[in-house]
């Protein structure tokens, strides 16, 4: 008998927050959630939500709109779920309107991370000049270029000990142009996307944002 | 005269050395990035004046960048840091932090990706 109790009483804190919670406060919540970075804790709730919701229900296709919307950028997609052919998507108003943006308003180009990269180790600046970032790219390069002249001018001389130093001195600097180009290049298109994606959600005429 | 004079340039110099001592050097004898940072940030950086436009300052960045991702991966943040603000503060966030316009650049923005691929 306790244990039955037990086991009722757990079903019951388990499934009565979703099933009988207000769902605009559950949304405002979720969405709280994902403005935090919590994106998965807010998907969990929103799943919740939309399964307690009866179907046709208005919430329900808000909640549904938010949850595959903010998925879409926890992957940082680009494809739209009304368009990859997800499962209720089509009939949905609000992702219909994030949808018809998507297509209007297509994403600015990526910056290229591996020829930054690359760049960036043959030749220090040239990563950081090939995403125009020319300030950056001088600032690369007066950290590197005297450091691996002295290198150089240590090994003709034949300073030994002096030259592994200095040599590692270069090696750090040199390491840390080309993880500051990819960080940038990085960067640059999380920054693009966001951009992007939260001109969808604006579009989709959902309440609230989650960022 | 000249050995009075000797002597307090001596007593100058020396409670000079004894508070950079106190000031920088004790409270930061853990490890070695640990007491360099403390070094710059309550020696050096105190007589150098403000040259950081960011907010944190490239010094918090570079603690708490060292912290996070160890010795070689934070000094690689920190130096990203120093390269990238130049073009940064033609278009970046501007904050107004005590009146101060700052740059708001946190360590966050530059290392997803790092904490991504984790």
């Amino acid at each position: 008998m306790m244990k039955r109790c037990a086991f009722a009483l757990l079903a019951l804190l388990i499934y009565a927050p979703a099933g009988c919670a207000d769902p605009a406060g559950s949304y405002r919540q979720a969405l709280h959630r994902a403005a935090q970075g919590d994106d998965k804790v807010a998907q969990k709730t929103l799943h919740a939500l939309a399964d307690a919701l009866p179907a046709g229900d208005t919430w329900r296709q808000r909640v549904t709109a938010a949850d595959q919307l903010i998925a879409m950028r926890e992957t940082q997609q680009t494809l739209f779920p009304a368009r990859s052919g997800l499962n209720g998507s089509g009939s949905n108003p609000y992702l219909a309107l994030a949808s018809a943006y998507a297509s209007a308003h297509p994403m600015l180009p990526e910056a290229r991370r591996w020829p930054a990269t690359l760049l960036a180790v043959m030749l220090p600046g040239a990563g950081h000049a090939w995403q125009e970032r020319w300030r950056d790219a001088g600032m690369a390069a007066m950290m590197v270029w005297p450091m691996l002249i002295l290198t150089v001018w240590a090994a003709k001389r034949r300073m030994g000990p002096v030259t592994v130093f200095f040599a590692l001195i270069t090696l750090w600097l040199w390491s840390g142009t080309v993880f500051s180009s990819m960080s940038l290049a990085e960067r640059a298109n999380a920054e693009t996307y966001m951009a992007w994606w939260q001109g969808v959600w604006q579009a989709s005429a959902l309440p609230g944002r989650p960022w | 005269m000249f050995p009075v004079l000797r002597l307090y340039g001596l007593l100058a110099a020396g409670s000079f050395g004894a508070a950079l001592l106190w000031q920088s050097i004790l409270p930061a004898m853990g490890s070695p990035e640990h007491f360099l940072m403390h070094f710059y940030r309550n020696g050096i950086g105190q007589l150098d004046g403000r040259a950081c436009p960011s907010y944190p300052v490239c010094s918090l960045y570079a603690t708490q960048a060292v912290q996070k991702h160890g010795l070689l991966v934070g000094s690689w943040l920190a130096m990203d840091r120093l390269i990238h603000e130049h073009d940064d503060i033609e278009h970046g966030h501007w904050l107004n932090i005590n009146g101060e316009e700052r740059l708001f650049d946190p360590l966050s923005r530059n290392d997803f990706w790092l904490r991504r691929k984790e």
